[in-house]
């Protein structure tokens, strides 16, 4: 390595906006994996062109992603490969470049990484053009030509492919203001460490100023698109005369997923394309989502049930197959004889084929579609919304074939719960650890973090989970799973995150018992060492979790668990610091926040705890683990000896706890008489069924630290407790429903609950 | 000039849209002040409709519309002893609060070469260091409100979810920032003032469809639309100005704004803005002496470092010309003279050059298009520069005097930032940018500490 080496660090976007911008679960889950692809993309042309301009550049090696995630792939931006239960690349490139002794000028990495980003820019346009044109769009006329090119040429020049970057030089002093930000480990950090961190520091700081360019693209008298108001929709004009064409036109419509009156720019009606193989014109077969649908995961336990019962199985047979017939019945589109297709292509819109969600998915074929039509009022919905634009009746018999058959199930097996699980993870404190390692470390975490990424994406399809992720990659991730195995999903992707660091951890301890060795190759203090093995003890991981509804905005819906995951992150910091103040024992984990939006009602918050790795003592904690006490409620609410009254009761008593706060006795006097509610209704309702007492004891322990004067207990903590339990009744009285749902016999198990 | 000065009071939640259809896809969730270019169009619209259809019908007025301009709103509340006190964006080198609604801390940083600034493309030696400014500025008690906390260094540990956060500032606190050396302790400045979300808040409004039968709730969502309640002490302040040789229009008292054309009350207002004087005299009373401008800034330059200049948006900015071939869309055209690297130049009418130093644009650009009463459809989109934004000037050569230097930040005060040299568009129904309010700035200092 000569002194022309350069950590070079790369960020690519646009993140928050352009994933923020999926309405539908299929624009969520396109948006992650193409920033996955990019940035997989940027990588392999930063080594190619590296590589092959040797008279400019010695070396180059990938720090992120590595050289062996991106094995032999000499694909285009284009072959997205779209694995449903695959872990992702996160969207920043760390490289180790040396520059030839002959070249002088850093100007050759701006230029390199400039080289790269115009290629990125015009494979992303190749790969939108590809999506839209070879389905015919611009043929058929859905696609208005000039705005699309216009948009097209836009990309290309990088009007939409965000990239910030920064690199230094190692061994670079010239700078006397430390780049990295307010992180004083890097003081004694090695000289390719702090390189890298500087790295870091201006390609972030670059992030606070988007510049932007002038809006060519866009003329006047074009509509907005949905999706992205900067951007001018490209769809066709509604045709509104009823001629063929106008037909035609509202049946294309429907086949890409665009619903009446919906706009969508050249980006936004890719990307809700892309997810389908197979062309539109291909009409042996209809394409399929590759991952299982919004809907299908919601019902999932549902389905469960339906399948598991005879009776129930036989209808919910007859519905896919009515809808695979009504699939196969639509005729091509090349012929002019549209009539009775158009409400059959909105099948195709409310209830889409895709996977079933599970392991081995092979195996399984309980109900591979979009089940929003098994929905209360999910048929009627349809029609409403789409028999509107035909006035054929004759192609009302399948729907009301299939809304006979819906209300059939829902007599046998009660209407489903539309409720489900959007989970958001995050590594705890692993940032500042990557700030001290060297290279090799640093490589080492970052091939821990793959490992659980790759495991975590999987355990999505796990038997027990049934549910899907948007995204995993290196700490963090977006998933959705049904309410009936939210704990178990938590519980077991952080004990995947836990097993995944074990080795990493022992390692770095047994490196801290041999200090002089680690002096002499890191040039770490020991000092910076006793950081690093308290960082390490702090590693874990958190959750954000929004309950919703499937109907609730799945913008706002990932909005809420990214808030939720955020506050998360700060009680547990609080929790961390108050321990320290408390010199208690030291169980540092990672934390939970769920905002359960239940029906009619307004946000209901609740958090707590997860074990971390070297939480030994949990019960001497003052904070509950929230995973036991959410089981334990779902068992005692399904005993039906807890339910939703006594969640109010409690919020009643907190209500009149916060009007007299400064009165302590008051106060003592409220806790008690929440601690004592839920017992009394758990001994009021025990007769032939009642939880168990291993069932009980979390509840127990919940309950006794609720007393103001108790140590470990303040007055204000005191009503949140009891809040965040009553919260905690209330989704764990929505979860039992949901359980009961996946019985054999939803209704016989509402009956043994009642008596 | 002919200056009429009005207050809206708005008497509903105030419904605004960005160009896109009302439908079930679109989606808002923040609460946003009126854009100054949909206040323009609706003075606009009623002056057009008074001249329209009075008596004696003037053409030449009717065509002059364009030419009506307005400076606002701004965000007042009304306080009984006082004149009220103005809430205007945040500045964004102080803190910015982010798409889940966090505060995140900011550091300036210079564009460096125009060209290659828009690809996003830091050279090592381009990129400007975290700003002392930014980075000492913020006093720890105003940290701890805004949401920080021990740990800085957790990038996505960031607010403290019970904090009450401030996403608009006072006036008086936001002049402090821009002009005074010292680092402000903001959090006890803050807690002066009303909560800026006592003022105004965000409503969202689902529309459905009813059966005719049963007056029953069809099922299915028809629209959703986003709103502004605001405080019942809270009002909208403006300006309107014409050339001196076109009289103001009467308007009436009632008015209807926003897509959904929501009311509001008209008041002519007596007070005018406070102007920059007011505020240095506030700061540096002296018996008997008249505090000016020029003798706070000799004062203050004795004992502190002047380095530069800061422009700060208190409306939102066009700052490109619409039909020009320049590709940014982020800087005017006076800051980018060439020589090498720098980009330098002079506000319109202004001695001092200035060398851009940096811009600080949090979340990327706004855009607008707005309704073409005349072509009957949507226009061409804008990008904009949000209100908040700061631009930061070193200065080109010398630095001026104190009196040139009073002159020049008095006659930023207020003004629009491309100096009123980006033109109408005849030929899409569209006034300049300064007319429709766009881009007004304040003018602030940068001091070493």
């Amino acid at each position: 390595m000569n002194n022309n080496t350069y950590r070079v660090f790369v960020t690519l976007g646009p993140v928050g906006t352009f994933i923020a911008a999926g309405r539908r679960s299929r624009d969520l889950w396109f948006g992650s994996q193409w920033l996955s692809r990019a940035t997989e993309r940027y990588a392999i042309l930063l080594l190619d062109k590296a590589r092959q301009s040797n008279s400019r550049f010695d070396t180059i090696e990938l720090f992120h992603p590595t050289e062996k995630r991106l094995g032999t792939d000499d694909g285009e931006l284009q072959d997205m490969r779209y694995q449903p239960y695959a872990a992702m690349v996160q969207n920043k490139v760390i490289a180790s470049i040396t520059l030839n002794e002959n070249t002088v000028s850093e100007t050759n990495i701006r230029s390199l990484l400039a080289d790269c980003f115009t290629q990125l820019n015009h494979e992303f346009s190749q790969l939108i053009k590809q999506t839209i044109i070879d389905r015919g769009l611009v043929k058929l006329k859905l696609v208005e030509q000039g705005s699309f090119e216009r948009q097209l040429s836009s990309i290309a020049d990088g009007d939409f492919i965000q990239i910030y970057s920064g690199w230094h030089r190692i061994g670079y002093t010239g700078d006397t203001i430390d780049h990295s930000g307010e992180n004083e480990h890097n003081q004694s950090v090695s000289p390719e460490t702090a390189a890298r961190n500087a790295a870091i520091g201006l390609a972030t700081a670059a992030k606070n100023s988007r510049l932007f360019l002038r809006p060519k693209f866009s003329i006047a008298g074009r509509p907005k698109s949905d999706l992205d108001a900067g951007r001018d929709s490209i769809l066709a004009e509604a045709d509104n005369s009823g001629s063929d064409h106008a037909k035609s036109l509202a049946s294309l419509r429907l086949r890409v997923g665009a619903r009446e009156g919906e706009q969508l720019d050249a980006i936004g009606l890719a990307r809700r394309l892309a997810v389908f193989k197979r062309r539109l014109s291909d009409r042996s077969d209809l394409p399929k989502l590759p991952f299982p649908a919004l809907a299908r995961v919601a019902l999932d336990p549902y389905l469960i049930g339906a399948s598991q019962d005879k009776q129930s199985k036989t209808i919910l047979n007859g519905i896919s197959e009515l809808l695979q017939q009504m699939h196969d019945n639509v005729k091509s589109d090349s012929t002019e004889d549209q009539s009775n297709t158009l409400s059959r292509d909105s099948v195709f819109a409310i209830a889409t084929p895709c996977y079933d969600p599970g392991y081995n998915r092979s195996g399984r074929n309980i109900f591979p579609w979009d089940s929003q039509i098994l929905l209360r009022d999910g048929v009627q919905t349809a029609i409403a919304e789409f028999h509107r634009k035909t006035d054929e009746d004759t192609a009302l018999s399948d729907w009301k074939e299939l809304q006979q058959l819906v209300d059939k199930l829902h007599a046998k097996r009660t209407v489903p719960e539309p409720y489900y699980a959007l989970i958001a993870f995050d590594g705890d404190e692993i940032g500042n650890t990557f700030k001290l390692l060297d290279d090799s470390k640093y490589q080492r975490l970052a091939g821990c973090l793959d490992k659980f990424a790759e495991t975590a994406a999987l355990a999505f399809d796990d038997a027990k989970v049934h549910g899907c992720p948007f995204y995993v990659g290196g700490d963090e991730g977006l998933a959705f799973v049904p309410l009936s195995s939210l704990t178990h999903t938590i519980e077991r992707i952080n004990t995947i995150f836990n097993d995944s660091l074990k080795l990493w951890r022992s390692e770095v301890d047994q490196q801290l018992l041999d200090n002089t060795r680690f002096e002499a190759t890191d040039g770490l203090r020991s000092t910076d060492w006793h950081n690093l093995k308290s960082l390490l003890d702090k590693l874990s991981l958190s959750f954000g979790v929004a309950v919703v509804h499937i109907k609730y905005d799945l913008r706002r819906a990932r909005r809420v668990a990214n808030r939720a995951l955020s506050n998360a992150k700060y009680r547990r910091h609080q929790y961390l610091v108050q321990q320290q103040r408390q010199q208690e024992s030291f169980t540092p984990s990672g934390w939970v926040e769920i905002q359960h939006f239940p029906r009619g009602g307004n946000c209901r918050t609740s958090s707590g705890r997860l074990p971390g790795p070297a939480d030994n003592n949990a019960d001497s904690s003052s904070v509950p683990a929230i995973l036991p006490l959410l089981s334990s409620l779902v068992t005692i609410c399904s005993y039906g000896a807890l339910s939703l009254s006594t969640a109010q009761d409690l919020l009643v008593l907190t209500g009149r706890a916060e009007n007299n706060k400064d009165k302590i006795n008051n106060l003592t006097q409220i806790a008690s008489l929440a601690a004592a509610l839920p017992w009394q209704k758990i001994r009021r309702s025990q007769g032939k069924s009642a939880p168990d007492v291993d069932v009980q004891r979390a509840l127990f322990e919940e309950t006794r630290n609720w007393q103001p004067n108790s140590e470990k207990t303040s007055e204000e903590s005191t009503v949140k407790r009891i809040e965040n339990f009553a919260n905690l009744l209330i989704l764990a009285e929505q979860i039992k429903r949901v359980n009961q749902q996946s019985k054999v016999d939803s209704h016989q198990s509402a009956t043994v609950v009642k008596s | 000039m002919n200056r009429l000065q009005l207050t809206l009071v708005p008497d509903a939640p105030i419904v605004l849209r960005d160009g896109r259809d009302l439908s079930l896809f679109h989606y808002i969730e923040r609460a946003e002040l009126p854009y100054p270019t949909t206040l323009a169009g609706m003075l606009r619209s009623l002056t057009y409709y008074h001249l329209a259809y009075s008596k004696d019908k003037d053409e030449d007025k009717i065509a002059n519309l364009l030419k009506l301009a307005v400076r606002g709103p701004w965000l007042r509340e009304k306080r009984i002893d006082t004149e009220g006190v103005y809430y205007f964006a945040p500045p964004s080198d102080a803190v910015r609060i982010d798409d889940i609604g966090n505060h995140v801390r900011l550091q300036l940083r210079t564009p460096g070469n125009i060209d290659s600034a828009v690809c996003g493309f830091w050279h090592r030696g381009e990129a400007l260091k975290p700003d002392s400014q930014s980075s000492a500025a913020i006093a720890p008690d105003l940290a701890e409100q805004l949401g920080y906390y021990e740990n800085p260094h957790d990038e996505k540990v960031r607010q403290n979810p019970d904090a009450e956060g401030w996403p608009l500032w006072p006036l008086p606190v936001l002049v402090k920032w821009l002009l005074q050396p010292a680092p402000l302790s903001l959090a006890s400045e803050l807690k002066n003032y009303t909560p800026p979300a006592w003022l105004i808040r965000f409503e969202s409004r689902a529309h459905v469809a009813l059966n005719d039968r049963t007056l029953t709730a069809e099922p299915g969502l028809l629209f959703a639309t986003g709103g502004v309640r605001f405080g019942e002490n809270a009002c909208l302040d403006f300006d309107l100005l014409s050339e001196q040789n076109n009289s103001l229009p009467p308007l009436p008292r009632h008015v209807a704004l926003g897509g959904e054309s929501r009311g509001g009350t008209l008041e002519e207002r007596e007070t005018p803005l406070p102007t920059l004087n007011s505020f240095i005299r506030k700061w540096d009373q002296v018996k008997g002496n008249e505090t000016t401008l020029a003798s706070w800034l000799g004062k203050q330059r004795k004992i502190n470092k002047l380095l530069g200049v800061r422009l700060y948006l208190c409306s939102h900015a066009q700052a490109y010309e619409f039909d020009s071939v320049d590709k940014h869309a982020w800087a005017c055209p006076w800051m980018y003279e060439h020589e090498g690297d720098e980009c330098f130049g002079s506000f319109p009418n202004t001695d001092i050059k200035l060398t851009l130093r940096g811009v600080c644009l949090p979340g990327g650009p706004l855009t607008i298009s707005g309704w073409n009463l005349v072509a009957k459809g949507p226009r061409a989109i804008r990008r904009l520069l949000p209100a908040g934004t700061l631009f930061d000037f070193d200065f080109h050569q010398q630095q001026p005097g104190d009196s040139d230097l009073a002159k020049w930040l008095e006659s930023m005060w207020m003004a629009p930032i491309d100096g009123g040299d980006l033109k109408s568009q005849l030929d899409n129904h569209l006034a300049a940018p300064s007319s429709d309010g766009l881009g007004i700035v304040l003018p602030g200092l940068r001091w070493q500490f």
